[in-house]
């Protein structure tokens, strides 16, 4: 019965915030990396031109826009099986929440890409 | 209901409904009484704030000014600050919400009415502790952000910060209670078919805002907590020549103090959404993208913190993160204005007065939002940093985002309240004082920063410019000031001589003006079955049916204070939620912890525990009178529909709220792992000269008593399902054994293995951690105690579990936040080599 359609419930509102946890952790992850890579010299070991901070970082950066666009896909599935009278509205706001929650990641962490890193 | 009438449903409402009088008023927990006093209380702090304004003004109106000297000065500017934002601006916000809630959510009351009447008292007693310290001099002098070191010992030895410190976070309890109240009455405490996406906008707002403050105010409270124990007992968090890290106090006090910023806005642009619909006599435009931008706030807030220190040192990187964020918040900002602007634009506006304020908003808050953004750019922050600029921008802010709308609100919802109508030529005079002297005060003030002159001095020098810019902001002042006093006339006016009227002055399109005026003690004679956004809208005549009795709940044919409870997302019945009597509980319960606050002040240490107790005397009473000792029939709620009480639902609003109390405790231990993280990382001198010993037997003995306290917790749930008494008394004596053992190692391990904590903040934050967790088992022992005390007399069976249920939860997150606090004191030395 997956693609069954029901009432939007309780749990399903979890999807106003999803979007937004994935950039909440990887604000505070790229905020706390940044201050221990600093702090263990991460800054001088590194490979190919990069420091292994800098690399950490663009792991962590690229990890929670990708995280956070991927979203999309369970929330296009479950979303699509609302019906109801709320169904049209929390869909919309979930939507609307998750992509502006992608672009907020990429553009609150976008300085890992050309800033130095401790100075 | 057949038979009945109007007339006879309202006086048999009001027969259960009704608060005291007299001294039994002290007992009254009816979120109108409540609400009502907290907007009272917090109005007669705001105009004490105000006149602490004006004596700043007065001081600084012309250069080396002998009126006040420096120390007067310093108390009074940490006064006003503090008076204004904790004190006045998020308690009446709460007023507002516990007020207005219910009625625009179809309800007879609050979640937990007794919660806010709590509360209630708590701020009444935190707010009096640091009026009475202002009143005998020793008022707090150290800034409202009470930054360390200088709000430290050394060099604030007497106990203005301790009154600080105490008082504020007697107050912020009373925050975290309405946060939970506000949280859980929206997500269920609402009437029938009120869909989550039905509910009118400002119910959104106050939802989001209360959510964000379950997590932002736990920060201030742990700060708070920490120098108050580095001031009392020398154990040096903040203290960098012991490993302890002055920035910590900023991190902590900004996690909290720039959502505060979006926790004061929200709940006003609630109201602003709110007014523009019904003044433009049309829908909200864009509901869905309010409620997004709204969420997108709520979250983008938490990441600004660092942008009240962009000068101290912080690496670039990391503040441009911040300074990015700081710009991004103001996109679902703008997202709102653009709502509102496309609403008046749809609509046909009426100047009406509560719109002449919301002007005043629109001009005021756009320029400080304006401003905001510069300060958002490192380069600029730097440059103005510290300077009248900051305080004009956030003057701008606050009064714009918050006191116009504020304003706009009271003139809206007064006739809800008395009854009554304004008198309209006092009250516009009052607006135009208030705007021009606003605009006179701060506009001026961002050039006077712009030249820079300093914020937080008491005199300057003459001949550098900023004489007759302070002169103008202060006439400027002055002015505001007397627009104020004539607000306030106004309002006594309205409430004594207001033109009276029937119903729904505004034409409004909620349930708020579906209920006679002045509201009646009970709300709704019946509740109403809502189809869409805008019930009073949609059927003219859906006042005069719930005063007949055709809703859901008609009267009060059981002699019970009831009220629906919901599905959060559907605005289904789920079933009838029947309320507490009035109760002295509440009041003596913060009693208690004012007993607590005050001996913890006067540095009498062995007096403050018996607050403590007196308040978990209070505490139990409270649980204790809750739920019954048979299983109830189900409810006849009216039209077909028959619901069970709330004590045997599925979802007990007191689990919720136990839930969501977690949810801000977990922010505390949250914060607290923080700390400890950013001290070993930051701080200097560390690693410390030694760690703590970590007897392997005694912490194994620890974990597996943790861990066993929350199993037996779920097994004695397993067991009450199942019907089997027996075991499940035992299963609870288990959990009662095991977190009583779990408490007994940690002693040990605090007495025996630890380091001295007043010699390093790895001591003392290690010491803090088990101190967490030891009084996080010492409840866990007494609820369990309370639930076999609650078995042993019948309240607790297969149906009515709650208390069951509670105490699993509880040992559950006990054991969590124990085991992880564990790990982390026994496994960080190996970290630090």
């Amino acid at each position: 019965m997956s693609g069954a359609l029901r009432k939007v419930r309780g749990p399903d509102l979890i999807w106003l915030i999803a979007g937004f946890s994935v950039w909440g952790a990887g604000f505070s992850v790229l905020y706390g990396l940044h201050a221990v890579g600093c702090r263990a010299g991460w800054e001088e070991a590194g490979i190919a031109g990069l420091s292994a901070n800098r690399i950490m970082l663009l792991a962590v950066y690229l990890g929670h826009g990708v995280l956070g666009a991927a979203l999309w896909f369970p929330l296009n599935r479950i979303a699509g099986r609302w019906e109801g009278a709320s169904a049209d509205t929390v869909r919309r706001v979930a939507v609307i929440v998750t992509l502006a929650a992608v672009i907020s990641t990429l553009w609150t962490g976008a300085p890992v890409l050309f800033l130095e890193a401790c100075v | 209901m057949s038979g009945n009438t109007p007339v006879s449903l309202h006086r048999a409402l009001d027969a259960v409904w009704r608060a005291p009088k007299g001294i039994a008023a002290l007992s009254a927990v009816n979120h109108t009484v409540v609400g009502r006093r907290f907007i009272i209380t917090a109005f007669i702090y705001f105009a004490i704030g105000g006149l602490l304004a004006m004596l700043i003004r007065a001081q600084l109106a012309r250069p080396d000014n002998p009126f006040l000297g420096a120390d007067a000065y310093n108390q009074i500017f940490t006064m006003h600050g503090t008076v204004m934002m904790f004190l006045f601006a998020i308690p009446l916000i709460e007023g507002i919400a516990l007020y207005l809630l219910p009625k625009i959510l179809g309800a007879r009351d609050l979640a937990y009415p007794r919660l806010s009447a709590f509360g209630y008292w708590c701020y009444l007693f935190g707010g009096t502790i640091i009026l009475a310290a202002m009143l005998m001099g020793v008022a707090p002098d150290s800034g409202w952000f009470m930054y360390t070191p200088l709000a430290s010992q050394p060099y604030s030895p007497g106990i203005n910060s301790d009154v600080w410190l105490l008082g504020v976070t007697f107050v912020e309890i009373s925050a975290v209670c309405a946060a939970v109240e506000i949280v859980v009455t929206v997500l269920k405490v609402r009437t029938a078919g009120m869909a989550l996406t039905r509910m009118p906008l400002m119910a959104w707002y106050l939802l989001v805002t209360a959510a964000m403050m379950l997590i932002a105010f736990p920060p201030l409270i742990l700060g708070s907590v920490l120098l108050e124990i580095e001031r009392a007992f020398n154990w040096p968090f903040f203290d960098p020549e012991r490993g302890g890290a002055p920035l910590l106090w900023q991190h902590l006090f900004w996690l909290f103090g720039h959502p505060e910023v979006y926790i004061i806005f929200l709940p006003a642009a609630g109201a602003v959404s709110t007014l523009i619909p019904v003044f433009a006599r049309t829908k909200i435009v864009g509901y869905a993208w309010i409620v997004a931008a709204i969420i997108a706030l709520a979250f983008l807030s938490f990441g600004l913190w660092v942008h009240h220190m962009f000068t101290t040192g912080i690496p670039h990187l990391a503040l441009a993160f911040f300074s990015a964020a700081s710009m991004l918040v103001a996109v679902p900002t703008a997202v709102q204005v653009f709502a509102w602007i496309a609403t008046l634009m749809r609509g046909r506006p009426q100047m009406t007065l509560p719109m002449l304020y919301l002007m005043g908003f629109f001009s005021v808050f756009i320029l400080g939002g304006l401003t905001g953004v510069m300060l958002a750019l490192v380069p600029f922050n730097w440059q103005a940093h510290d300077t009248h600029f900051v305080v004009a921008h956030l003057h701008y802010v606050l009064i714009g985002g918050f006191v116009f709308p504020m304003l706009a609100a009271a003139y809206y919802w007064m006739p809800l309240m008395t009854g009554r109508l304004p008198v309209f030529q006092v009250s516009k005079a009052a607006f135009w004082l208030i705007f021009l002297g606003f605009h006179g005060t701060f506009l001026i003030m961002h050039f006077t920063g712009l030249m820079g002159m300093p914020r937080r001095v008491f005199t300057y020098e003459g001949g550098l410019g900023w004489d007759i810019p302070n002169l103008i902001s202060s006439i400027g002042g002055f002015v505001m000031t007397a627009g104020f006093a004539l607000f306030v006339i106004d309002i006594v006016l309205q409430t004594r001589f207001g033109r009276r009227f029937r119903r729904n002055p505004w034409g409004g399109t909620g349930l708020d003006w579906a209920m006679p005026t002045p509201a009646p003690s009970y709300n709704f004679a019946s509740l109403p079955l809502v189809t869409g956004r805008d019930p009073l809208g949609d059927n003219a005549r859906l006042g005069a049916d719930i005063a007949a009795g055709k809703g859901y709940l008609p009267g009060a044919p059981r002699g019970e204070m009831e009220t629906l409870c919901v599905d959060m997302a559907t605005g289904e019945p789920e079933h009838v939620l029947i309320f507490p009597k009035n109760d002295y509980t509440p009041f003596f319960m913060a009693a208690g912890l004012a007993v607590f606050f005050v001996a913890f002040l006067l540095s009498a240490y062995w007096i403050a525990p018996l607050g403590l107790i007196i308040a978990t005397i209070f505490g139990w009473r409270w649980l204790w009178s809750l739920g019954a000792k048979a299983d109830p029939d189900p409810i006849d709620a009216g039209h077909g529909l028959s619901l069970p009480a709330h004590y045997v639902a599925g979802s007990v609003p007191t689990l919720l709220g136990l839930k969501y109390f977690l949810a801000a405790n977990a922010a505390f231990y949250g914060s607290l792992m923080f700390g400890y993280l950013f001290l070993w990382t930051t701080a200097p001198d560390w690693p410390p000269p030694e760690f703590l010993g970590a007897n392997p037997l005694l912490v194994a003995a620890i974990a597996i008593g943790l861990a066993a306290g929350s199993g037996f917790a779920f097994n004695a749930r397993r067991a009450n399902l199942a019907g089997r008494a027996g075991a499940r008394r035992i299963h609870l004596a288990g959990s009662l054994i095991a977190s009583v053992a779990a408490l007994a190692g940690l002693g040990v391990l605090a007495v025996a293995e630890a380091p001295a904590p007043d010699g390093h903040a790895y001591a003392a934050v290690t010491m803090v951690v088990i101190g967490y967790v030891m009084l996080h088992v010492l409840l866990g022992v007494l609820f369990a105690a309370y639930a076999l005390a609650r078995c042993q007399s019948g309240f607790v069976s297969a149906l009515r579990s709650a208390d069951m249920r509670g105490t699993a939860i509880w040992q559950l997150y006990t054991a969590i936040t124990g085991l992880g606090g564990l790990a982390l004191i026994i496994l960080a030395p190996g970290g630090m080599g």
